[in-house]
């Protein structure tokens, strides 16, 4: 326990420290592994706890993305504003789409979530046709104030981390995290034994979409430029899924791991093998999913089978 | 004294089958109601209206004077109604310490911390005490059993629904059970007991309910309801011809 405490410590001093050290490629690539990490650890909270899968988890991250270039471009508000608006926003939203889409089990909740993911991007490209405003940009895009600093969004993007992470870890202690994990099990036996599973989807759904938006806000301003294809990219919500699978569901560390180790092993092949870094990245993928069905991480605690003892 | 639990013309279909055809039935402070009947009399599915995971075609559900038909299971349950499944449904990846103290927590509305003490000491009164961190996969069907009567009495509930939760097992375990279930009656908990060992369930029971093809055909103390002949003939009659 001291030790976890020491390591942690340590390496909370570290990332906070990096920026001083590290410039350019570095604080890019740690930016991202971080963003990464969060993401994940984001769509872990309901469909690594509760196991309800959510194909659609992009969405939270595109509507974070055009709040925040309403705010910041057409407003002219802080990107603390946007920050903030675009948590409330997609947190609302999440709870108007997930208090009846959570009463879809398995593939049609899956379904449902990756529709409405596909039916807002569409929105976002037409809005501006169909209105005849000029408001989102549609496929032309959307291009917010530049901010050069890249200690920055290094540092927003470590918070919102460290908050998601801090959540998780809540969560996995608390009352919450049992009614979440019981509800991946049996959900009748859940309800029956007290739990409102209703307001515990939609909890988990809503913090995890808050956090989504954040991110979308904070990554869309980095970049400065947006369109609805960029930000509410299915390709996003399979890299969340694909990280969680491969660290472990339903663990605090399994996502970030998972994130970490897919995102580093794919810029390390990009790098050196631009034209099969795919399908080297699909082979290494496939390897932990056959060898760690657990994930990286539930191998490594879980994976040994529990001695079985008859009582 | 108004019953604690009153069930009121209760009807329950599926599609041409009637499961539950005007059934009525009181549980009074402190009783042990047992129900019998042959298989598919509509048993279960009593249970699953009571508890508010089936709402009835007709009729109503009354515990403590109010109305509870159409209520979420999750209110009914911290509302004082509790049951065990016929199949036991444990959580297979929590310990059996979690497995109680979620519903302790949740069910009974106790902090984390008192809910974990609270599990571990109904875990200790119903002899679970040396396995309670194990999985549930990992005790014995009988362990199973008593584990799901643990869970339904850490919701703290002053009904407690009872689905054959003596079947597959020895006589020497009916008798701890039927033992646990005369503790819990002291204590003040009322119970239905849903039974096909006939000779547990006529030990235990205040009085008897017998459900046939949905109809509930007799109702008394229980050798009453023994000698009753359309009970022989419906039921008993296989076995006591
Ligand atoms: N959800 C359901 N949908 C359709 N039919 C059902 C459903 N639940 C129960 N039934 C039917 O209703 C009838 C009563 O079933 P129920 O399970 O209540 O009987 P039971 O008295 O508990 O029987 P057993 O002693 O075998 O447990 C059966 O014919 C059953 O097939
Ligand atoms: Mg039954």
């Amino acid at each position: 326990m001291n030790l976890r405490i020491v390591i942690g410590l340590t390496s909370c001093a570290a990332l906070i420290a990096l920026p001083l050290f590290f410039g350019g490629y570095a604080i890019r690539l740690a930016t991202l592994t971080i963003m990464w990490v969060g993401l994940a650890t984001c769509w872990n909270l309901l469909s690594g706890y509760a196991r309800y899968i959510d194909f659609g988890s992009v969405v939270y991250f595109g509507i974070g993305s055009y709040i925040a270039f309403l705010v910041m471009a057409r407003l002219e508000q802080s990107f603390w504003v946007a920050l903030i608006l675009a948590a409330v926003a997609s947190g609302l939203i999440a709870l108007a789409i997930g208090i009846p889409t959570l009463r879809l089990k398995g593939a049609y909740f899956a379904i449902a979530t990756f529709a409405f993911a596909e039916a807002l991007k569409q929105v976002a490209l037409e809005w501006d046709n169909l209105t005849g405003m000029s408001l989102l940009g549609g496929s032309h895009g959307a291009t917010f104030p530049i901010n050069t600093s890249s200690a920055f969004f290094y540092y927003v993007f470590l918070a919102l981390t460290a908050g998601i992470l801090t959540i998780t870890i809540l969560t996995e202690r608390s009352a919450f995290g049992y009614a979440l994990k019981a509800i991946a099990q049996d959900e009748d036996a859940a309800e029956g034994v007290g739990v409102n599973t209703a307001r515990a989807k939609a909890q988990a759904y809503a913090i995890s979409a808050s956090f989504l938006g954040m991110y979308g806000a904070t990554e869309s301003y980095w970049l400065t430029y947006i369109t609805p294809s960029s930000v509410f990219d299915v390709h996003i919500t399979i890299q969340m899924v694909i990280m969680t699978l491969l660290g472990g569901m339903g663990t605090v560390l399994g996502p970030a791991v998972g994130a970490a180790f897919l995102y580093l092993v794919s810029e390390m092949l990009w790098a050196r093998f631009l034209y099969v870094y795919m399908a080297m990245v699909g082979l290494i993928i496939i390897g932990v999913i056959l060898f760690m069905p657990q994930g990286i991480v539930g191998s490594l605690r879980g994976g040994f089978p529990k001695p079985h003892k008859e009582a | 004294m108004a019953p604690l639990l009153e069930v009121r013309k209760v009807t329950c279909r599926f599609g041409a089958l009637e499961a539950l055809a005007d059934v009525d039935f009181q549980l009074r402070e402190g009783e042990i109601l047992g129900i019998i009947g042959p298989n598919g009399a509509g048993k279960t599915t009593l249970f699953n209206v009571i508890t508010g995971s089936i709402r009835p075609s007709a009729g109503e559900v009354i515990f403590q004077g109010r109305k509870i038909t159409g209520e979420r299971p999750y209110r009914i349950c911290r509302l004082g109604i509790a049951r065990t499944s016929q199949i036991a449904r444990p959580f297979p990846g929590l310990t059996v310490r979690e497995n109680v103290l979620i519903a302790a927590a949740y069910g009974k509305g106790l902090s984390l911390d008192r809910a974990r003490s609270e599990a571990g000491e109904i875990l200790t009164s119903v002899g679970l005490g040396a396995v309670a961190d194990l999985t549930p996969t990992a005790i014995s069907p009988a362990s199973r059993r008593r584990l799901e009567l643990a869970r339904a009495l850490a919701t703290g509930p002053r009904a407690l629904l009872l689905d054959e939760n003596m079947a597959g097992l020895t006589s020497g375990e009916i008798g701890e059970m039927l033992g646990l279930l005369n503790g819990l009656r002291e204590r003040g908990i009322s119970m239905v007991v849903v039974e096909h060992i006939i000779k547990a369930v006529m030990g235990i029971s205040d009085r008897i309910i017998v459900l046939d093809h949905g109809h509930k055909i007799a109702e008394g103390r229980p050798h009453e309801v023994a000698a009753d002949p359309q009970v022989v003939v419906a039921y008993l009659g296989r076995r006591y011809a």
